[in-house]
């Protein structure tokens, strides 16, 4: 796990939960979301700074504080 | 890792089940589409994977793999980029953000109307940004969960009997 300001890269071994996490929350039934694909990498994007998500309780969250980091994001809807 | 939910109605919807599922890395919340748009993609769940220089190198949309930790070793072993490459990028990490997607920013004008109490408008908003991007699920669902709240929220399981219909009827 990657705590912003936390150590450095950590091994990718105690990335398992994502699996758990996308098993219990992401998976939805219809076909166009199930579809299992690993997408070719030909458009190189990268982490931007100017890109903001929110906590849970609401405070403004910068991926920025994770440069320097490995990090693996895993998006879900619990809709 | 981190996790985010895709969720234009807020932390409110989804945080009952950050809470039961005991995660122990941060849970955060897109509402307005920032990483959809920033990331080109349309469905949930979708996993990205960025190394220490902040280079996007794995992408994959639908569940888990077979081996997860394998892919995402695999993916570090990617040359490095040249010096010409990373200049590149590190321009356009600093650079005036790009213009947002169409449908992107309807969608997030959406999300300021509902935040105003302005269901209705947001609603709209939202089958706007659908018209746009039509092949875009993360806006379609949600359309779906603002018209039909009962169907994912209510007492019983997400009803996906009813999304099908609603898919075979062709909305």
């Amino acid at each position: 796990m990657i705590a912003p300001g936390g150590k450095g890269p950590h091994m990718t071994s105690k990335l398992l939960p994502a699996a758990a996490l996308t098993l219990s929350l992401g998976m939805t039934a219809l076909s166009a979301d199930a579809r299992v694909k690993d997408e070719p990498m030909d458009t190189p994007h990268h982490l931007t700074d100017d890109l903001v998500l929110t906590t849970m309780d609401g405070k403004d969250f910068r991926l920025a504080n994770y440069r320097g980091h490995r990090v693996l994001l895993v998006t879900w809807a619990s809709w | 890792m981190v996790s985010v939910a895709i969720d234009g109605q807020g932390a409110a919807r989804c945080a009952p089940y950050v809470e039961k599922a005991e995660i122990t890395f941060p849970a955060l919340v897109d509402r307005t589409g920032e990483l959809w748009d920033a990331y080109d993609f349309k469905v949930v769940p979708v996993q990205l994977f960025f190394d220490e220089t902040g280079r996007l190198v794995y992408k994959s949309s639908g569940g888990p793999k077979g081996d997860v930790l394998e892919r995402l070793d695999e993916a570090l072993k990617q040359p490095p980029m040249s010096p010409e490459a990373r200049a590149v990028a590190a321009a356009s990490a600093t650079a005036d953000p790009p213009a947002r997607d169409a449908a992107a920013a309807l969608f997030a004008r959406g999300v300021a109307a509902l935040d105003a109490g302005r269901r209705d408008e947001a609603l709209s908003l939202w089958q706007e940004a659908l018209e746009q991007d039509p092949d875009n699920w993360l806006i379609r669902k949600q359309v779906w969960t603002l018209e039909a709240p009962d169907r994912f929220w209510g007492e019983a399981e997400i009803d996906y009997g009813w999304q099908k219909k609603r898919m075979a009827g062709g909305s």
